[in-house]
């Protein structure tokens, strides 16, 4: 090792890091981080060694380090305020103990065992901006154990290491902390079983395989607080977002390298996984969501980590990828106790593409700051991403469809802070983990369905459901902010999320009906403002279950025309703006045996407060021009004021009409066999009832630009409606 | 009170009123065309879809069940109820108790390009319309519905009497063949 580590610095750095990534258990990594050259401080030790079957090390320690920089190609990375100490209590030292000992066979035996342990770093910079930092991070292991075989000879290479691993962790914490706001990953549990692994130098490279990895973690409540300090002991009176679990059962091969892509200090992986099975769990109060993984594979070709600017000249972490390529097989999906909702098959290649004329791959700078209102703390992503090529495959009851030939694209930055509620700087924040989008644009488009096989005729069906097989935005800033539970009184003890979310989209174009020659119904020129204030996310028994307190959109598309999506004939511009108040939506399996999709929605629609707060619709047509763009409000208008469902009674007391109907819908989406064909062709089966005591539109006014408005109905009134409709989507014969 | 024949008056004016707002409004053009023209078009069909299945008003009832509204078992009405009206204080036109069921096999939506066919008008005409292919038939089962007016939209509101001109009742088969092309024509 010590004729590697001389061979190159970088390499020796992301050696020790990868080494400490797998292994992280307080052995290894205290050499590593001394090595670094780092200044231990205060460090107290008591150790007690005896010598009988080998060696036992039992110390407890505690160290600070000022300051860790990483430095490659000129840039600094700074890992500032790291200290090693007790979980429990501030200042005190952390436990560990360790057993060594040498087998006959040669190989070296490591039996170690942590308690009370917390490694924690309150700041992570960039040297260009050293007044901002990505945020604080802490890591508690208060029962690990496990053990480290390492015997000589690697699988290809005598000097190489053979090494077994075991590592079990109970009663960990992971915590995230951004201006005085923490996320938490509380009750953590971390299984890793690694057996046969080796580490050999070949060419240059430093290649590691893992025959067959166990791994698990286990997160007992993501939880949320507002402390300048470092949470310590039970967090059990933080309301809980949700609990989660996953298990992957992989093996692989990663192969480190030396060299950045903007400069010869960097480091290059190459990696392939084999995923033989795997679950992931999000769960809240006793009911989960769990994806279920028949098998997987994952590739990852030339993937650079350097510290060099982003091309916008601010200095960043990058991650920079050459190609991804990969497949995930899921064998079921379950939301609640809804039974599967079938099976899920995705397949991804990342890698650069030229869109629209304009070329996009796969990058992302980690830069400190956040959003720039919420403090120094927060992470920046200036991103990019650029999917050459994807498909999404959806069976059930053994019925399969294929969305196919996806792409994406996009750029921009993403925030991601820890914010409590209030207004700073004009923009209010809300409690929570706070994901933004500043300055976003990209796109995303398919070919569409095709049904029964990947080779079957293209056909639309996607817009049934409300999807567009092309969509691409000019602009996207905004958050969603996924904040604890427990806003409501009586809601104490239940776990969930709460979401509020204000997102402004513009220069946005939706394709529909897209033909081979890429003609199709275009809604373009759009604007869309979407706003959702508390709206509750809980897993129940019927699935994943959404109830709003607010919701206010507007989507205003400024040229609903035929054609390409560069040119057509336009049938004018639509404005819808909604403005509900309860509504829910609980997306689930079909509860009856037989897999597929459900969803069911109940939309209140409230009637007209204000301006900003109606569901009102507007058609506009005529409009003048100014440089050829067609100016709005200058056409004639047809406006529906006032939209609102009713039930038309006083059903909860309080002496007024009441509105705790709404709109229900109830749809099933499934893939069957057309029942009106003789060839028993699949369709996309989509069973739908819709339900409304009344809705009720409080005027159909015809609006002249200089003349006003004239209402042309005072009032339409829908009662009692009951539609149910079940039909089945083909291609055109 | 307005006689039955000025009412009748007044809801074909209404419905006329309805039709100009709709045509002159929306700026569009509807047109019918001969199934035998669609083999003169160049077509895409992939990227559309034929959409067969049945819809369902009111099977059993709405969710209403008050004195008006029950689940069609009694002499309450179980239909869906449209009310609209044309002045402020007037009184409500109501297409009432609306239920049954539809039942069709291949209607389509799909966007084509139009330059050629149509007795040699798709040449001059050289747009891109969206396309409706009618079913060809749609089957009616126990299709009804009820019109006349109302003093208020709900039959539950204080001082209602409604008025009823007649009542319609459908079964059988309706023979819709052809498209139907949908394609803008003014000014956006």
């Amino acid at each position: 090792m010590k004729s590697l580590y001389r061979k190159n610095s970088v390499l020796h750095w992301s050696v020790t890091m990868v080494c400490a990534g797998i292994m992280w258990n307080g052995m290894l990594l205290l050499p590593a981080v001394a090595y670094g050259g780092m200044q231990a401080l205060d460090d107290s030790e008591m150790s007690s060694v005896s010598g009988q079957a080998g060696l036992v090390i039992e110390s407890e320690a505690r160290a600070s380090i000022d300051s860790l920089r990483y430095g490659a190609n000129g840039h600094g990375l700074h890992f500032d305020g790291i200290e090693l100490g007790a979980a429990s209590e501030a200042e005190r030292p952390m436990s560990q103990r360790h057993d060594i000992s040498l087998r006959d066979s040669g190989a070296m035996n490591v039996d170690f065992r942590l308690r009370d342990w917390r490694l924690q770093v309150d700041d992570i910079r960039l040297s260009d901006r050293p007044d901002q930092s990505m945020g604080a991070l802490y890591l508690d292991q208060n029962a690990a154990s496990g053990f480290l075989t390492v015997s000589p000879g690697g699988a290809v290479t005598a000097e190489g290491f053979e090494f077994d691993l075991f590592y079990n962790l109970m009663e960990g914490r992971f915590g995230y902390r951004t201006n005085d706001n923490q996320v938490i990953l509380d009750d953590m549990g971390v299984g890793l079983i690694a057996l046969g692994m080796s580490l050999d130098m070949q060419d240059g490279v430093a290649v590691l395989r893992m025959p067959q990895v166990f791994s698990e973690l286990r997160v007992g409540g993501i939880r949320y607080g507002q402390s300048e300090e470092n949470f310590r002991g039970s967090l059990h009176d933080l309301p809980s977002m949700g609990n989660l679990r996953f298990n992957l059962n992989f093996g692989g091969r990663m192969a480190f390298q030396a060299g950045g892509r903007f400069g010869n200090e960097g480091l290059r992986i190459d990696s392939e996984t084999m995923i033989n099975t795997g679950r992931f769990l999000y769960g809240t109060n006793g009911h989960d969501i769990i994806m279920r993984l028949r098998s997987g594979e994952s590739h990852l070709r030339d993937l650079r980590m350097d510290v060099a600017p982003d091309p916008q000249g601010r200095l960043g972490l990058a991650f920079t990828l050459d190609e991804a390529e990969g497949e995930m097989d899921f064998a079921s999906i379950t939301f609640g106790d809804s039974g599967s909702m079938g099976e899920l098959n995705l397949q991804w290649l990342f890698a650069d593409t030229n869109f629209h004329g304009e070329g996009f791959t796969n990058q992302v700078f980690l830069q400190g700051g956040g959003h720039p209102a919420t403090g120094p703390q927060g992470l920046r992503l200036a991103s990019q991403w650029s999917l050459q090529e994807g498909q999404i495959g959806y069976t059930t009851n053994g019925n399969p469809v294929y969305i196919t030939g996806i792409q994406s694209w996009g750029k921009g930055d993403l925030t991601v802070d820890v914010t409590r509620e209030g207004t700073l700087e004009g923009v209010d924040f809300y409690d929570g983990l706070r994901l933004g989008f500043d300055g976003l644009s990209g796109g995303v488009r398919s070919d569409g369905l095709r049904v029964g096989d990947e080779e079957a005729p293209r056909q639309a069906g996607l817009e049934l459901l409300g999807l567009h097989p092309h969509y691409e935005f000019g602009n996207l800033d905004g958050h969603i902010t996924f904040g604890p539970p427990g806003h409501e009184e009586g809601d104490e003890g239940l776990a969930g999320m709460t979401i509020n979310a204000d997102l402004v989209i513009r220069d946005a174009i939706s394709g529909a009906l897209i033909n081979d020659q890429g003609q199709g119904l275009w809604a373009a020129d759009q604007s869309h403002d979407i706003i959702l204030r508390d709206m509750t996310l809980q897993v129940t028994e019927e699935g994943l279950e959404l109830v709003m307190d607010e919701g206010r959109q507007t989507l205003d598309i400024g040229n609903l025309r035929l054609g390409t999506r560069e040119e057509g004939e336009s049938f004018g511009r639509l404005v819808f703006q909604s403005y509900e108040t309860g509504s829910e939506i609980t997306i689930g399996g079909m509860g009856d045996g037989s897999e597929g999709l459900r969803i069911r929605r109940q939309r209140i629609l409230a009637p007209e407060v204000d301006e900003d707060r109606r569901n009102r619709f507007v058609w506009e047509t005529g409009r003048e021009r100014s440089d050829g763009v067609p100016v709005n409000d200058t056409g004639m208008k047809l406006v529906l004021e006032n939209i609102h469902t009713s039930d038309g009674a006083d059903l909860n007391g309080d002496g007024e009409i009441s509105n705790t109907f709404g709109l229900q819908s109830d749809t099933r989406i499934d893939v069957r066999p057309d029942p009106r064909r003789d060839d028993g062709a699949l369709g996309l089966g989509i069973e739908n009832r819709t339900r409304f005591r009344e809705l009720n539109v409080g005027s159909v006014d015809l609006v002249h630009p200089t003349g006003g408005a004239t209402t042309a109905l005072h009032g339409i009134s829908l009662q009692n409606m009951d539609v149910r409709s079940d039909l089945v989507a083909t291609p055109i014969r | 009170m307005i006689s039955t024949q000025q009412r009748s008056l007044l809801f074909v004016q209404w419905c006329l009123l309805m039709a100009l707002a709709w045509t002159s409004l929306f700026q569009s053009a509807v047109a019918m065309e001969p199934m035998d023209e669609e083999a003169l078009s160049e077509v895409a069909a992939q990227g559309g879809m034929s959409l067969s299945g049945d819809i369902f008003f009111n099977e059993q009832g709405g969710p209403i069940d008050n004195a008006s509204f029950g689940d069609c078992s009694d002499n309450r009405r179980c239909g869906a109820r449209l009310a609209s009206r044309l002045s402020q204080e007037g009184g409500w036109w109501v297409l009432d108790d609306f239920r049954g069921r539809l039942l069709f096999d291949g209607l389509t939506f799909r966007v084509r390009h139009i330059d050629g066919g149509f007795a040699g008008d798709g040449a001059d005409f050289d747009g891109t319309v969206l396309e409706v292919g009618l079913p060809g038939s749609i089957t009616l089962e126990e299709m009804r519905y009820t019109l006349g007016t109302s003093t208020t939209a709900r039959p539950t509101d204080p001082g209602f009497q409604q008025t009823d001109f007649y009542s319609v009742h459908m079964e059988g088969d309706m023979t819709l063949e052809g498209n139907v092309l949908i394609f803008p024509t003014g000014n956006p």
